[in-house]
């Protein structure tokens, strides 16, 4: 049963930070193509997007009134640098093709700034896909165990593409 | 193929821009991801997938879509809301592309439409509204049940979610395109 990316992040944390989340990826290019991805990617406490620059500092204040404004950790799941095993379990092919395209796919939710949540400083979610000389960053709409985003596709940026994402567990993971 | 809105392929349907001395055709693309992590996808093409004039709504009761009154399905509502159907035309099959369960294949018809609405009249709740309608298929071809999604349109792409076709007690995200185009001979 898929878990939300919220609860995925919980139950990593529950383990001591040290997780797999098994990831399945869809994409539905305007055109008509159908793209299907799997991923197998560790828990990341804090992860920093690539192409999309974080835009508040981090800072080490917790105390006073200090954590209201300071960038909060955003924890996730990404395939990038070190996983489980070889990078071939990661990547997506077309539907109807048995050509296999190799991803790095990152999922990660960011609690956001608390004093800023009215000017739309609160929770996000973003996705990143990078396969090849193509990456897209989506900001992602979580709807429930979802996440669903609609841009660039990763196939052919000059299509746009609806990315449906979910996760179907996460376990503990002893690298 | 050209991206195409849902509205675009109506109208080009009604009124091609290009000469159709053979008529036109459709193609319309699906694909279903559900919790399980169960991607399905199908593409419904001519002769089985056109344009219909009027696709009315079986309504499998598992959308939010009043059923009359006087505003939903009144002396207001159209007469007619266009769209394209497979349904009495062989439909087409929904395939597993991938996830953790066996090769699936289900037998579906596939009906998409869009009310225009009433212009100015949305805050009536008389705007553009589009669904998806899912009937799953017996072997014979007969409806045995199905979902009706409301759908939302993200320029070419019509997006939904609502019960899983392989799984009505999962859930799934739809997502929807078509593409009209004429009919070469």
């Amino acid at each position: 049963m898929a878990v939300s990316l919220q609860d995925g992040i919980a139950q990593s944390i529950g383990f001591g930070g040290s997780a797999l989340a098994d990831i399945q990826m869809s994409m539905h290019d305007a055109d008509g193509p159908v793209l299907s991805g799997v991923a197998i990617a560790p828990f990341v406490p804090d992860l920093a997007l690539r192409n999309a620059p974080v835009t508040l500092a981090s800072s080490s204040t917790t105390t006073g009134i200090g954590h209201w404004f300071t960038r909060q950790p955003t924890p996730g799941f990404s395939t990038r640098g070190a996983g489980p095993g070889d990078a071939q379990h990661n990547y997506y092919q077309p539907v109807n093709d048995p050509h296999v395209t190799l991803m790095d796919i990152s999922l990660r939710r960011d609690p956001g700034v608390p004093i800023l949540q009215w000017l739309r400083g609160g929770p996000s979610v973003q996705i990143e896909i990078e396969a090849g000389a193509n990456a897209v960053t989506l900001n992602a709409d979580e709807d429930g165990v979802y996440l669903r985003a609609v841009g660039p596709s990763i196939a052919d940026p000059s299509h746009r593409a609806v990315y449906t994402v979910s996760l179907s567990s996460v376990t503990p993971w002893i690298p | 193929m050209a991206w195409m809105t849902l509205q675009e392929a109506i109208d080009y349907a009604i009124s091609p821009k290009d000469p159709t001395p053979f008529g036109i055709e459709v193609i319309g693309v699906i694909s279903m991801h559900d919790d399980d992590g169960t991607v399905m996808w199908g593409a419904a093409t001519f002769p089985n997938f056109t344009f219909r004039p009027d696709v009315p709504l079986t309504n499998w009761g598992t959308a939010t879509i009043s059923r009359g009154g006087l505003w939903g399905g009144g002396w207001l509502a159209p007469t007619q809301v266009p769209g394209f159907s497979t349904r009495g035309q062989g439909g087409l099959n929904l395939n597993v592309a991938t996830g953790n369960v066996p090769t699936t294949t289900i037998q579906i018809d596939l009906s998409v439409r869009r009310n225009p609405g009433r212009p100015g009249w949305s805050f009536l709740g008389l705007g553009p509204s589009t669904y998806i309608e899912i009937d799953m298929l017996s072997p014979a071809g007969a409806a045995t049940g199905g979902v009706t999604l409301k759908a939302v349109e993200s320029g070419p792409l019509v997006k939904a979610e609502g019960p899983s076709m392989r799984d009505p007690a999962s859930t799934a995200s739809y997502t929807f395109t078509v593409w009209v185009y004429p009919r070469i001979g």
